[in-house]
Formats: C-alpha cells, structure tokens, sequence
C-alpha cells in the first residue's frame, strides 16, 4: 500500500545467505551419496562390507538429503528472499528466522549420523526416527509462525501468487508430516506406527506423492513466479492462469497418493481415485508449465547470452514432461509395467534434477549477485555447468527409461510353453549393469556441474571482479505496457 | 475466449515490481483440463459400475485365458523326449544345476548324477520328482514353483539321458 | 468477473487463503484413509495369521535397520507372471500386523513377500554372507556382519510391549516368555545350520533375519489356499470342512 518504503533495504537478508550456502553444501553432499548409491548399484563392491556404507542404509541418506537439505533449505533461502520483497517487510521475527535455520541444520545433521546407523523407520522419505520427527514438526511449526506473522505485518494488501504456493507447502507440509509420523516409541530410537499393513501403506503413500506435490513442487512454482518474471524483466503470463491452477494442484494432487500402491491389496475405489486425481493433474501442472514458458516470451533472444533463462526454460520443460509422465504412469496398465522398476527412478530424476535442481541453480546465480551485491563472476563458467547438467539429466534420464522398460518386459515375457521366459530374476538384473554405469555418468556430471557452480558462487560472493566482462547476467526489466485501467 | 491481449494488471507495486498480464486461458489448456475431468471420472464410472471389473476379475480372467491356451500337463504322462529338448534342458542344467552338482555332473555340494547311485530314486519320474519338489533338508530347492513344468521336464531329459538313469 | 472477487475476498486475507487451501487438502486425504482406518473397512487378518515370534519380530526389525526395503518389495501382484515368479498375489489380510508396512517400491532385487520356505536355511545363512556364492552375478551388499552381531532379547520385549499396546494380540505370557523363545526358534535354526556344517548361536542376528525370511507368506499362502478348498467344496456342494468355516 504504502510506496514510500518500496524500497526499505531493511529486510534479513542474512538468513537468506544462510540457507543458500546451506542448500549449495547438502546438496554437493547429497548428489555425491547419490552418485555411490549409484556406483554400487553398477558395481557392488563399493558397499564395502561396512556397514554404514551399504546401499540400503546410504539411499535414504541420499533421499533425504537431497530433498530436506537440498531441495529445503533451497526453498527456504527463496522464500525468505522473495517473501519480504513481496510484503515489503522484513521477516516477522530475526529469533524465529534463526531457530528455523539452526533448528533445520541440526535436524539435517542428527539425519546424516542416524540413516547410515541403520535407525530408520522405513517410509520413504520419512525414515528419521521419532525424536527428529519431533524436531522437524517443532521446527517446522516456527516457520509457520514467521510466515504467517510476515504475511500479518506486510506492507501490501493482495497476496502475489508465489506467496500462495509457498503458503500451500506451509500448511500440508505440516499435515502430512504430523499424520504419518504418528507412532508409538518402543524405545529412544525405535518406534511402531499407529496404522498397520495396507492403511500404513495408504498413509504413507498420501505423505510420500504430496512430499513430492508441496515440497518439490508446489514452492518451487511460487518460486519460479518471483524469478522468473524478474530475470526475464516480463510480466507473468496471465493472473487468470495462475489463480485456476494454483487452486485445481491444491484440491487435486493431495488424492493422487494411491497412485504408489496400484494392484496392490488396497481397495478398487481408492486405486481408482488415485489414477483419476493423477490424470485429472495434468492441465493444473501444465497451467505452471505455460505460466512460466509464457512469461519468457519476448527474452527468447536474450537465452541464448543468459545462463540464467537457459536454466529457467530447462526447468520448466523438464516440469512439464514429468507431469506428463506422472498422470502416464499412474494409469494401470502402464503403472502394470513401470512400477518396482528403474522407469520410476527415470520419472523421479527428470523432475528432481530437470526440474528442482535446474530451478535452484537459476534461483541460485540470481540471487547470489544481488545478496553479495557483486556481478557473477564467470557466466561462462555458468553456461559450462548448464551443460554439464542437461547432459548429465539427458544421459540418467534416458539410462533409466530403457532399464525400467526392458526389465518391465523381461519380468513378465513368457516362453512358448507359457512359462516365464526368464525364471532367474538375475538375468533380468544383469541387462541393465551398462545403463547403471551410464547412469553414474550422467549423475557425475550433474555433480560435477553443481561444484563448478559453487566455484563460481564463492568468486561472486568473495567481490572477484567478473570475469568476463561486466555488462553479462540479468537485465533489467524493460519498459512494460501501461496498465489496462 | 483466450484472447492474448497483453494488458498489464497494474498489480506491480504490490509485488515488487512484477506485473501480471489478464490474458485468458488458452483454450487448449481448458480443453485439456475439461477432457482429463470428463475422461477421468467417465474411466471411473466405466470401471467400477459399465463394465463392472476389478483387478481381482481381471486377473481371474488372465489365469483362466493362460489355462485355456496351456492346459495343466500331466507330469505323469510318459514322455518322449526329443534331441530339442534335451538341448534345452542342457542349458538350464548349466544355468541353474552347476553350481551344486559341477559341470560335468560330478556333484559338489549335491551328490555325484553321473553314478550309479541314485538318492531319490533313478527313474525318469523318481529324477523328475526330485526336481520339482526339491530336497530341502539338503539343501536342494522346488524348482517347479521357479522354473515351471515344462522346464523341469526338460533338465529331467537331459539329467536322466547324460547322467545314465533307469 | 471471478478474478476480481478471488483477488478482493481471498488474496486480500491471509487467513481466508489458509482456511481455504486447509480445506483443498483435507477432503482427498479424508475420503481416501478414512474408511480403511474405520473399524468395519478396515482389513482384518487372514484365519491363521499371527503375529511375528519374537525372533522373528527381532529379524524384521533387522530387515527394516538394514533397509531391504530399498531393493526388495513385499507385494505380489495379481498378475500372472507374478504367480509364476513368486506366488499368490498379496492380501491385505495377510500384512495386518505389518508395522510399519514392508510393501516396497523398488525390486533392484526380487520380491519377498512369499519367499518363506523357498530355500533352506543354509542358503539365507550363506546368501547373506555372500550374496555371489548362491545367486552368481548377484549385485546385492554382503552382510556378513549379521553372523558377528546378537539380537538384544529386552529390546525385543520393549518392541511387542509397543506393538501389544497398538494392538497386536501379544499376551503378557508370551513377552515375558521371549527371551526364551528367541532360544527355542533360533536352536531349531541354529540346529538345521549345522547339519550344513554352518555354525552359529540362536541369537545371532543373522538366526533372527532367517527366521523372519523364512515364515514370509508361509501362513498367508495356507490361508489362502484353505479359501479356494472351501470355495471349491462349496462349488461342489459338499460339506465346507469344519476348521476353515470359523
Ligand atoms: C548427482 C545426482 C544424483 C544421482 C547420481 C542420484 C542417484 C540416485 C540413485 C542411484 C538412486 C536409487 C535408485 C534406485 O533405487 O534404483 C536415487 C534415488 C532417488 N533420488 Fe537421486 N540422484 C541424484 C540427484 C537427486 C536429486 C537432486 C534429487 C531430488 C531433488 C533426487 C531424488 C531421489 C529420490 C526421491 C530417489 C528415490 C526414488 C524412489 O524412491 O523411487 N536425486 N538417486
Ligand atoms: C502431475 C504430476 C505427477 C504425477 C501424477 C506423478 C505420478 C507418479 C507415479 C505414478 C509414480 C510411480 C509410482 C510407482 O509406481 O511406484 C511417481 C513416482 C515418483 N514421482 Fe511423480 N508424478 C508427478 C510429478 C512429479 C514431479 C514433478 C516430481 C519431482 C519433482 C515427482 C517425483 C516423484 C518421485 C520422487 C517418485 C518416487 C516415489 C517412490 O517410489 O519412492 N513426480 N510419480
């Protein structure tokens, strides 16, 4: 409301930076264990036959880390960047702001020592054991209060659509959380779940799509609705657009949960609501894809100097292609031959690598200029990380299509006399040893790629002068069309 | 509908500086949303009360499909075993026998096939029961549930043939 | 026109955008678990499923430190190729007990659910130490680590205290009983390794994980069968045999 204080330089900036270094160090940390787990897979000796460093007990670490660290703090650094611009104030409370901080870093290291000790409970992407899921839920709580305080002292009147998505991953986060991690402790770290067997199943499920649905997605398009339009210097596409599909993903992802568990001993109905809410999911996803594709109109010319928008368009298409292969696979007779197999980890790495980690790289060089108030030091440096990434995303992502398709068909081919073609499971497993390797090609470059960019971010931060030349990342917005009143 | 006019909203102070366009909707994105909520609850509708399916029916139909195409084999039946056949129950011996009873049918961890002993009986039948049904207290697996009849048939050909049976 | 009416009642208050998106997530959830997590939907356990032994229950618990879930699922599917491969598709009155549920996303290796009974003991004890030396090729971890460490009987009995209060049918005789269970089960293993010149105590960890491997699906698979006779009599017309009526 008020114009005058537009442009308080008050807000805490401080945290931001924080959770930006945070998410860049857990995330180098996360790929690499993701880069072991895929080592092992290709090659098992490197399990080592030490305990801590098997397969089974490093790729919940990987999980974790690279969606609660990685991929949260991420958000966090974004969200408390975009929210006080937005609201035009500072953050509710500095004290909150640091007990989030501290509070998710200690959650993130107490996770980083239990997984590879073997406490675990199992569900995916929610193994930590009881005592942290305390803590996540306490600490999760004073971010509520931080944001929902923010959004009482702001400046403005109307909430900008970014604010609602990350509103929308505030609240069902906390839901979600607090619902599938109802148990009773047996003892300090092992626990047993108030639900059983195919309810468990269903709970977690309902927790394990939308994890994916408003950590991985949800405040990653609110995100992608600050950056976006002011890299590119454009307005957002249509208002009308955004509202339709904010509100269609928030009503419709939160039944697709069943979607894990087709053909499994749950209920007809509720598989079939799970198959019909994944489909129906596809316009409200490609309303965010169009959104942000269609803000970049009329930059297409600058993509090919700024690094920045080239990471944006990668993001948004991979976006795009993995909610359309997730309403795909969530039909039954395609989820008949992808599910259990590596297609699903193909599905999985388009949207975390094409899509969070592309979106985060994009989110990471805008920022890091403007915080350190330094020019970035070497674009091209940052064109060299977007290719190292496409490449890498291209090489995992095909590399698991073809294993997951091939051990699908394997599994149920049958010979002449109608038995299975191929008994021994391990002739099956053999097949995809070379895709596993091209994988861990793909997913060394990625990684390789992340750690050229924190080089990079660290130059920036430290006052390098840039490298290339000043003029390079990030116009400034240009003149727009007047108002339509 | 979807008229791209680009008119700005005017909502920019408000969201520092970003300004929001009022295009419409593109139609295809309506049409779209409309076709996957129309198909989407017409699939569930078809599913569960036209044609009145479930998994379980599903299934029930693909087994009896299967049986219709492959009826059960009488295992008991006297076989005549061919050249192809005992090719093939080659194969499976080197795949899934060695490891136990050696390449050359020697034994190792099971017993010697080559002798003129035989445990379980050395009949075409007695070799193919042993087979099917395992040894567990020794060690050896069912291999019927792994490798389905007619593969045991076959790796009974060959073992009965090459390992000199009754 | 709507948008002016959703930016004037709703993006104006922050509480009306919370209350709403609150209510946008809570039905799907609400309709979905609700009815199975109700006392007349919900599954009820298969006649003849029990809940795990202690040892066994100490086996699980190894099962879920481990991770196996990571490579294993627990969920036959009702296909026919499943049925070759691993056996009768999965109940959900069969997994009533399972806490937290075992049913996997991923087979990096094969199905589990009804590997019970499948291989002697002797092979779990040697596939374990080295997967290569029964499944050549295999890609799976070694664990041999399994035959060095023990299970802690108390830890055991603190688990089946929890479980008995959610609700598993565990009696007051049977924890107090486990540590001597634990004995009894795992001699009878221990028992059977060394007939395969294998050594080991009843309390290893590797003697509880077998226990566990080797009743998965075992009474499901009983259960099960005991359905189809009883439905095949009734299809007959002859008396349902007594013990599968109740
Ligand atoms: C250097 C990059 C990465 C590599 C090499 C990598 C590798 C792997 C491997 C080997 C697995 C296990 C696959 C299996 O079960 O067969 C896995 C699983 C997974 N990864 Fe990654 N990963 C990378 C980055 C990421 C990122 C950035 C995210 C998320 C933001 C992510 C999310 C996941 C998830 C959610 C799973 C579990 C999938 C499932 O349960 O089906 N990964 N990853
Ligand atoms: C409309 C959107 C989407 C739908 C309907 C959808 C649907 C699906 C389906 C059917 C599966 C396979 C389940 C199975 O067979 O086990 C799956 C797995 C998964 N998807 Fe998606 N997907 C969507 C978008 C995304 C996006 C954008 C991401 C990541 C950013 C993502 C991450 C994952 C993960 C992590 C899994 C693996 C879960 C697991 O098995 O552990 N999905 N999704």
């Amino acid at each position: 409301m008020s114009t005058e204080t537009a442009h308080t330089p008050n807000y805490d900036d401080a945290v931001t930076k924080k959770f930006l270094i945070a998410s860049v160090t857990w995330g180098a940390v996360g790929m690499l264990v993701g880069v072991i787990c895929a080592l092992q897979l290709a090659w098992w000796p490197a399990n080592l036959n030490v305990p801590w460093l098997t397969f089974g007990r490093l790729r919940p670490l990987h999980t974790n880390a690279v969606i609660f660290a990685f991929t949260g703090n991420f958000i966090f650094a974004a969200m408390y960047y975009s929210m006080q611009r937005l609201l035009k104030t500072r953050m509710f409370n500095d004290v909150l702001s640091q007990v989030h901080f501290w509070g998710w870093q200690s959650i993130i290291v107490a996770a980083a020592i239990t997984l590879p000790a073997g406490l675990s409970q199992s569900k995916e992407y929610a193994e930590l054991i009881w005592p942290i899921d305390i803590a996540i839920a306490v600490i999760w709580v004073v971010m509520a209060v931080n944001f929902f305080g923010t959004i009482a002292i702001r400046k403005v009147k109307h909430l900008y659509v970014a604010i609602w998505f990350y509103m929308s991953m505030v609240i069902t986060i906390a839901v979600l959380h607090i619902v599938n991690s109802l148990v009773l402790p047996a003892s300090a770290t092992v626990s047993y779940p108030v639900f059983s067997g195919i309810t468990d199943a269903l709970v977690q499920w309902w927790y394990g799509h939308n994890a994916v649905g408003f950590l991985l997605t949800t405040p990653i398009l609110g995100l992608m609705y600050y950056f976006v339009p002011k890299t590119a210097g454009r307005p957002v596409y249509s208002y009308r657009l955004s509202i339709l599909h904010f509100w269609g993903l928030v009503f419709l992802y939160i039944w697709a949960g069943p979607h894990h568990i087709l053909y499994s001993s749950l209920p007809d109905w509720a598989q079939t609501t799970g198959v019909v809410f994944s489909v129906m999911l596809l316009a409200p996803s490609w309303g965010g894809m169009l959104n942000g594709l269609l803000t970049l109109r009329g930059a297409w010319d600058k993509l090919r100097t700024d690094p920045l928008l080239k990471f944006w368009v990668v993001a948004i298409t991979f976006y795009g292609m993995s909610t359309f292969e997730g309403p795909m696979m969530s039909i039954r007779a395609v989820n008949a031959l992808s599910h259990f197999t590596d297609w699903t980890i193909g599905h999985v790495h388009s949207g975390a690598l094409g899509w969070v980690g592309m979106a985060a790289f994009a989110t990471f060089y805008y920022m890091v200029p403007k915080l350190w108030n330094n020019q970035l030091y070497s674009v091209k440096a940052a064109t060299l990380h977007f290719w190292l990434a496409t490449i890498g995303i291209v090489l995992y992502v095909m590399a698991m299509w073809t294993a997951g398709i091939t051990q699908g068909l394997m599994w149920r081919e049958l010979d002449a006399d109608g038995q299975l073609q191929y008994p021994n499971f391990m002739d099956t497993v053999l097949q995809l040893i070379p895709l596993y390797w091209i994988r861990l090609v793909g997913g060394t470059m990625y990684l390789v790629g992340l750690l050229v960019m924190a080089w990079n971010l660290v130059k920036t931060a430290s006052g390098v002068a840039p490298k290339d030349g000043p003029e390079q990342v990030t116009a400034a917005p240009e003149s727009l069309p007047t108002p339509a009143k | 509908m979807s008229k791209t006019q680009d008119q700005v909203l005017g909502h920019g102070d408000e969201c520092d500086g970003i300004e929001e366009y009022d295009n419409d909707l593109p139609a295809w994105w309506v049409g779209l949303f409309i076709l996957t909520v129309v198909g989407g609850i017409g699939y569930a509708i078809n599913y569960h009360f036209v044609s009145e399916t479930s998994q379980l029916a599903q299934y029930q139909a693909e087994m009896a499909e299967a049986e219709a195409q492959w009826p059960a084999m009488d295992m008991t039946a006297t076989v005549v075993v061919t050249e192809e056949m005992l090719a093939e129950g080659k194969d499976l011996y080197m795949t899934n026998c060695i490891g136990c009873h050696g390449p050359e049918m020697k034994g190792g961890i099971g017993p010697d096939l080559t002798d003129a002993e035989w445990v379980h009986g050395g009949t075409f039948n007695e070799i193919q029961n042993t087979i099917s049904k395992g040894v567990p207290e020794k060690g050896m697996l069912s291999w019927e549930p792994i490798l389905g009849p007619q593969k045991v048939q076959k790796v009974t050909a060959y073992v009965h043939a090459a390992g000199g049976g009754q | 026109m709507a948008d002016s009416m959703h930016r004037k009642l709703i993006e104006s208050k922050g509480a009306v955008m919370a209350v709403l998106t609150t209510v946008a997530i809570s039905i799907g959830g609400l309709v979905e678990i609700a009815p199975l997590y109700s006392e007349a939907l919900g599954p009820e356990p298969m006649e003849g499923i029990e809940p795990l032994t202690p040892l066994e229950l100490a086996g699980r618990d190894i099962y879920v430190r481990e991770g196996c879930y990571n490579c294993h699922s627990q969920m036959v599917r009702p296909f026919r190729d499943e049925t070759l491969r691993y056996g009768e598709w999965t109940r959900a009155g069969e997994i009533v007990y399972d806490r937290p549920f075992q049913m996997g996303s991923r087979r990096i290796g094969p199905d589990l659910q009804r590997v019970g009974g499948k291989y002697p003991d002797a092979w779990h004890y040697e596939h374990m130490d080295d997967p290569r030396a029964t499944s050549p090729g295999s890609i799976m971890p070694r664990y041999s680590w399994l035959k060095e460490r023990q299970i802690d009987p108390e830890a055991v009995q603190a688990s089946m205290r929890a479980l008995q209060t959610l609700g598993t049918p565990y009696t007051d005789e049977q924890i107090a009983d486990a540590p001597a269970a634990i004995q009894r089960q795992g001699g009878e293993i221990v028992a059977r390794l060394e007939a395969g010149n294998l050594s080991a105590q009843p309390d290893d960890q590797i003697v509880a994980l077998t226990a566990y491997l080797q009743q998965l699906g075992v009474a499901g698979r009983k259960a099960i069968q005991a359905q189809k006779d009883a439905a095949a009599a009734l299809e007959a017309g002859t008396e349902i045999p007594a013990s599968v009526e109740d």
